[in-house]
């Protein structure tokens, strides 16, 4: 990192900022999307709609090279694992009969068996970039889903699921580097991939709760502070940067709680303050101080 | 070695999130809104987003 002239650093560093908030807004654009289909179309429908955008929409940009549609080919790719989502959810709570947790369990179940879906995209297809993206919003979707939520908040694991989630946070960056450090080929385009992935999501998702509900009677500093540590921890193990999507939903999640607190004195912070202290903050990553005293 | 200069992007990365769910929060809050509407500026801002990524990445 060292090495990196200052304008090179910053323009890396912009690169991965703007790719995460590009992420947070696709995620936005789907769910507000989602709202307006099910006003206008049945659930059923939504599917074949949503096949039938796709496939015309990768014949326009792909075969008749109208690249002009490119934005809203990714918009329905996008929607399509939301879509996915919310028909999954539908079918499963459409049965009057069935217990709440039955519902909730079996709901959860196949929402995280549709995770091999993406994995069973070809490599090329996975690499194009209007796909990966797709893929990184999926993985937010699965684990904001309801019954995903419910998994979280409701299932009773018998002891302190802070130390579970701590534990598994762990094994998870272990055994992910233990599996890179194989020379397998086939390691990379595994249908699993994308669900040890969102499992490991999951458990950053519960130890985030988990921190949030043994600190719910501090003041919001010190809720702030804690959640503060465990991501800097989560980043730190994050070394050899094999837990980006993790990291990068670990940040989101974080901030979106930041909004949620109440903080005393603070009623006028708006989004051009906030923008203004990022950037204080963003440049002064790259300054001499930071990069200098620190790290050597 | 984890540097503090990492933990400043890190942190800088959650404070300009957070500005970004401070923009979009009052788009999608408008229940009385035109969901296209909402859905439009959201769509701009996506395009912003996806323009300086592209001039970041340029050599």
């Amino acid at each position: 990192m060292n090495h990196l002239s200052w304008s090179e650093g910053l323009r890396r560093d912009g690169v991965q900022l703007s790719s995460r908030l590009q992420t947070i807004i696709r995620f936005q654009i789907a769910a507000d999307l989602q709202g307006f289909l099910d006003e206008v179309f049945d659930i059923d429908m939504q599917i074949l709609f949503i096949i039938i955008l796709i496939v015309t929409l990768e014949i326009s940009v792909r075969k008749l090279h109208l690249t002009s549609l490119a934005l809203l080919r990714a918009v329905v790719v996008i929607q399509s694992g939301q879509i996915m989502l919310t028909y999954i959810d539908h079918i499963d709570r459409k049965e009057p009969h069935s217990s709440y947790p039955r519902t909730f369990v079996t709901s959860w179940l196949i929402t995280t068996a549709s995770l091999c879906i993406p994995g069973m995209l070809t490599h090329n297809i996975q690499n194009d970039n209007y796909v990966s993206n797709a893929i990184t919003v999926f993985l937010y979707q699965y684990t904001q889903a309801d019954a995903t939520r419910d998994i979280v908040t409701v299932v009773d694991l018998g002891v302190s699921p802070l130390y579970i989630a701590i534990l598994c946070v762990v094994l998870a960056v272990r055994l992910r580097y233990w599996n890179l450090q194989q020379d397998d080929k086939h390691q990379h385009h595994s249908m699993y991939l994308y669900f040890f992935t969102a499992f490991h999501m999951l458990v950053v998702e519960l130890l985030l709760f988990s921190i949030q509900n043994l600190t719910i009677h501090l003041n919001s500093f010190l809720q702030v502070l804690l959640q503060m540590i465990a991501i800097l921890t989560i980043d730190s193990l994050n070394q050899n940067h094999l837990l980006e999507e993790v990291r990068g939903y670990a940040i989101w999640r974080v901030s979106r709680m930041l909004l949620t607190l109440k903080f005393d004195n603070m009623e006028n912070l708006d989004a051009v303050m906030t923008s203004a202290v990022a950037t204080l903050i963003y440049l002064s990553r790259r300054s001499a101080l930071a990069s200098v005293v620190v790290t050597e | 070695m984890y540097t503090s200069a990492q933990s400043l992007h890190t942190l800088a990365e959650i404070v300009f999130l957070a500005s970004m769910n401070l923009i979009l929060r009052p788009i999608t809050s408008q229940t009385n809104g035109n969901v296209q509407v909402q859905l439009l500026l959201i769509l701009f801002i996506s395009t912003i987003a996806q323009a300086v990524e592209h001039v970041f990445t340029m050599k």
